[in-house]
């Protein structure tokens, strides 16, 4: 299970281990991250990591008990034309989140898997942007429906 | 780290938005975890130079904006209204839409929620909020 840090950021301490040794385990956690070091700066601003909440504050377990009890119904289908980006290298996520986005949509649905990890529109921009604005220039009825590799 | 831009009170919060260009046709970049603002830092001028007005908040507890240490501010359904106040209160229509990480995690259920609002959206690596999807 690759979000298994979701579960990690609800627990207590971790604020304390993320900084502790000179954010150490920071480092090595988000090691994927191309400006690691910059989040780290600004973290350092305050001593203090807001942003465990989200986690704390939505529990994703909640999201899988309710798609469990009820997969047809835990959410509508989405009407508006939507393209996932997918980097291959991501360490958080599942290839399959994209590549079944397109069985839950009622619009057209483009699936784009590229090179990078889980920041690619950081470390590989020029790819990110090419296909951000192609898709948001393209017309509805020429987009495609399909799973590109890499 | 911040994209430049300037501070809006949302849900009561002060919210830092980059509001950049005077195109008629809109982006917003909602970014996620651990990140703000500044992750989009390639794509609001790739966005700028095609045309677009590029609308990019810091969401709360990141950057600029307000960082509440009190959990109870970070439930995903506050945080998509801030998202939906600030569109309206920039007076922006038929939005594209893209989100990162926890930024997808807020956008999914954007344009689930209005889609008439939303023209296209983009969920870069999708945050999972069920079994087998995406967010």
């Amino acid at each position: 299970m690759r979000n298994w840090y979701m579960y990690l950021h609800a627990l207590d301490g971790m604020e304390e281990l993320y900084t502790r040794d000179d954010f150490a385990f920071f480092r090595n956690f988000f090691c994927q991250h191309p400006e690691a070091e910059k989040v780290i700066e600004a973290i350092k601003q305050t001593g203090r990591i807001e942003w465990l909440n989200y986690d704390k504050a939505n529990h994703v377990s909640m999201d899988y008990l309710a798609y469990a009890k009820d997969p047809e119904g835990f959410a509508p289908n989405c009407k508006v034309p939507t393209m996932v980006i997918f980097p291959e290298d991501d360490m958080f996520l599942w290839k399959t989140q994209a590549a079944d986005t397109p069985s839950r949509m009622d619009a057209e649905c483009r699936v784009e898997i590229i090179q990078g990890g889980h920041w690619s529109m950081l470390d590989h921009p020029d790819d990110v942007n090419k296909l951000m604005v192609e898709w948001f220039e393209a017309p509805i009825s020429t987009a495609r429906q399909d799973v590109k590799e890499a | 780290m911040s994209l430049p831009g300037s501070t809006m009170k949302i849900g009561g919060y002060s919210y830092h938005v980059s509001d950049q260009g005077d195109g008629d046709k809109v982006a917003m970049l909602v970014h996620g975890m651990p990140d703000d603002g500044s992750c989009w830092k390639y794509q609001a001028p790739a966005l700028l130079k095609a045309g677009y007005r590029v609308i990019v908040p810091d969401t709360l507890g990141y950057g600029r904006t307000d960082r509440p240490v009190e959990v109870e501010h970070y439930k995903l359904e506050k945080i998509i209204e801030h998202m939906f106040e600030i569109i309206e209160t920039l007076g922006l229509r038929d939005i594209h839409l893209m989100g990162h990480d926890w930024g997808s995690a807020i956008t999914w259920p954007m344009v689930l929620q209005r889609s008439a609002t939303l023209g296209a959206s983009m969920a870069r690596h999708s945050k999972p909020r069920s079994g087998c999807t995406r967010s």
